[in-house]
């Protein structure tokens, strides 16, 4: 490996290590992961198809919480070390500005798919603990809340004994006992609970109960496409933190958010008359194209060539705001 | 680039501050020329905000000249081949605070592509020089300025570069840590490497430059080789050893009867650094080291080797 290939890992790598060590972050993916984990037991009214609320609410959580983590870890990572001066310091080494953009966005995409990841398997077990009618599945929030909790208290013990920073620690502890959490959990059918519930003075026979509850395995499509739209967001985000701090950072990237999620509505009937219309359409980041939370209902399925196809867009719109980011950055002066 | 050339070359540097309108905010840096030689010892001195860091960052393409020439090693200055010969200590640390000093260390040798045994060595071999090697997985955020300087100072020297750029190197430094610094400029000046050295700072440029330019107002005021530039024109000095009373009174009259005029005789004095050294050195031996940093003062040891043992 030349000494010029070598300076991009070990930035990447930098990268991943020091944002999680952000105390901000673990508390924020903490929140948004036991937020996830409580909305079998705090909606109760499933509207006919048990479960439908929790796993959209909790698909938005993810893709808010996305949002949150891409303004949060760009700032840290780009923003943040050009105010201090870590970034001038870095370029001062053989290093150019193409490999330090690229490097940097390497290292938060890796944490932001860690985070996706977590968010999934929060999101699958979470289904399947609303999968029955009026009947929480605690089997399944256990081992979520569990591996939460194990992993914390992991990393106290990790920190007390080795001195590792806990904040890091607490992350990739969470991702690897919600994994293992999720592995157990395959073990179980959910079909083991009792059919009939008993309410005291009378008892109710909940058809669903003693059925197996199956994990919907056609979740992974729709949270692999809101991965991508996170990556989308990572990518705008880095390219904000550049000259902004984290507030206007978050700003644009929320504004970019909801003008993204209404874009359909906004400007798909003028695209066609309009040439600032249909330039606008083309330009904003179309949210719809990732949110398949309706087309799950009834048992819908997210065909992987659609997956693929969004990949492709999603990559396209991510490089094309990675190259404006880079023309304003090596006319930038790091100070 | 070839020997003879000035490993770096400014001509007419002019650099201006602009707000976000693009208008001229401060010119800091004016039309200011200079060349530094292979192996020579510059000095950038003058007062806060007279253009010194500016230049730097210039030279090391972090900012872009408005106006004039800038070549390093015999090449623009954002040229990442010319990096991998430059060591740079900034004027602040600039260092991640959750990475502790080995870590530190360890990332900005794999940024020159140092691995395995020998970036452990020269990790290992600098954090000894600079009396950190005690300081385990304690994170830099937590080190004191001094201690932070000092790592600064390991990382600008992992690569055992050509150039060493050395933004007010002894700000925030003990002494003790102000004398290592110094006798490090030394040992790489020996070795033939080249050294740019800013400061405000009189006594530390005065210790170890060969040349200073002084800058004001971004523009050089003066420069040349620091003995010419320190002469006072027309006076001399005598130094002699021990002398008896008798023999003093026997020289003032004998310089009174040829100058025609009775000289101030005064005891030669030890500076005040030398003296500090001193005592610090006596307490050290008489109840060993202190809680803070431990520097042995011996250089690490690929700077000091040959330069076919380093490479």
């Amino acid at each position: 490996m030349s000494e010029r290939q070598g300076s991009f890992w070990p930035l990447a790598r930098l990268t991943v290590v020091e944002i999680p060590r952000q105390p901000a972050l673990l508390l924020l993916v903490t929140t948004l992961i036991l937020f996830i984990g409580s909305l079998p037991f705090l909606i109760t009214h499933n509207l006919g198809e048990p479960g439908k609320l929790v796993r959209d609410s909790a698909m938005a959580v993810m893709f808010l919480g996305a949002l949150l983590l891409s303004a949060t870890a760009a700032c840290g990572a780009v923003s943040r070390e050009i105010r201090r001066g870590t970034a001038g310091a870095i370029l001062s080494k053989p290093i150019s500005r193409t490999r330090f953009l690229a490097a940097k966005y390497a290292g938060v995409s890796v944490i932001m798919l860690v985070f996706a990841g977590m968010c999934t398997l929060a999101i699958l077990l979470a289904d399947r603990a609303a999968a029955r009618q009026f009947q929480v599945g605690w089997e399944f929030l256990v081992p979520l809340f569990l591996a939460v909790l194990s992993a914390y208290a992991l990393a106290g013990v990790i920190n007390y004994f080795t001195r590792r920073p806990f904040a890091s620690t607490a992350f990739w502890c969470m991702a690897v006992m919600l994994l293992l959490a999720f592995l157990w959990t395959l073990s179980l059918d959910g079909g083991s609970g009792a059919g009939v519930i008993d309410h005291g003075d009378h008892t109710h026979v909940d058809p669903m109960a003693g059925e197996a509850v199956p994990v919907r395995w056609a979740l992974l499509p729709a949270c692999l496409l809101l991965t991508f739209a996170a990556l989308m967001l990572q990518a705008l985000a880095l390219f904000c933190a550049l000259r902004l701090a984290v507030v206007p950072t978050l700003s644009i990237c929320g504004g970019a958010f909801l003008l993204g999620l209404m874009s359909d509505y906004l400007l798909a009937g003028r695209a066609a008359s309009a040439l600032w219309a249909r330039g606008l359409y083309i330009l904003l980041p179309n949210w719809q194209h990732f949110w398949m939370a309706d087309a799950l209902t009834g048992g819908g399925q997210v065909p992987w060539h659609y997956v693929g196809h969004a990949a492709v867009y999603a990559g396209a719109w991510s490089l094309g705001i990675l190259l404006l980011a880079l023309g304003s950055f090596e006319r930038m002066e790091v100070r | 680039m070839t020997s003879e050339e000035p490993v770096i070359h400014i001509d007419g540097l002019t650099k201006i501050f602009r707000d976000f309108w693009r208008r001229p905010r401060a010119r800091a840096v004016d039309g200011i020329s200079l060349d530094v030689r292979p192996g020579e010892v510059f000095g950038l001195l003058g007062p806060n905000g007279s253009g010194k860091s500016t230049t730097i960052k210039v030279l090391l393409g972090l900012l872009h000249a408005d106006a004039g020439e800038v070549k390093v090693l015999g090449r623009p200055p954002r040229d990442v081949d010319v990096k991998k010969r430059v060591g740079y200590l900034p004027e602040e640390s600039y260092l991640y605070p959750y990475l502790d000093a080995r870590e530190t260390l360890r990332f900005y040798a794999a940024l020159f592509g140092l691995a395995g045994a020998e970036r452990e060595r020269r990790i290992d071999e600098l954090l000894d020089m600079v009396g950190l090697s005690h300081t385990g997985r304690r994170r830099v955020g937590e080190f004191s300025k001094g201690m932070a300087r000092r790592i600064g100072l390991a990382q600008a020297l992992i690569n055992d570069p050509d150039l060493v750029i050395l933004d007010e190197p002894t700000s925030g430094l003990d002494p003790l840590g102000t004398r290592q610094v110094k006798d490090i400029v030394t040992a790489l000046a020996e070795r033939g490497k080249t050294v740019l050295l800013s400061s405000h700072l009189l006594a530390d440029v005065e210790d170890v430059c060969d040349r200073v330019s002084i800058l004001y107002g971004g523009k050089v005021r003066a420069a040349g080789p620091i003995r010419e530039l320190l002469q006072v024109a027309g006076h001399l000095q005598i130094r002699l050893g021990e002398l008896d009373d008798s023999k003093r009174v026997e020289l003032l009259d004998a310089l009174e009867g040829i100058l025609g005029q009775r000289p101030d005789l005064e005891p030669t004095r030890r500076d005040l650094e030398t003296f500090f050294l001193e005592v610090v050195a006596q307490a050290r031996r008489e109840s060993g080291e202190g809680s803070g940093t431990r520097a042995e003062g011996r250089l690490a040891a690929f700077l000091t080797a040959k330069d076919e043992d380093a490479a």
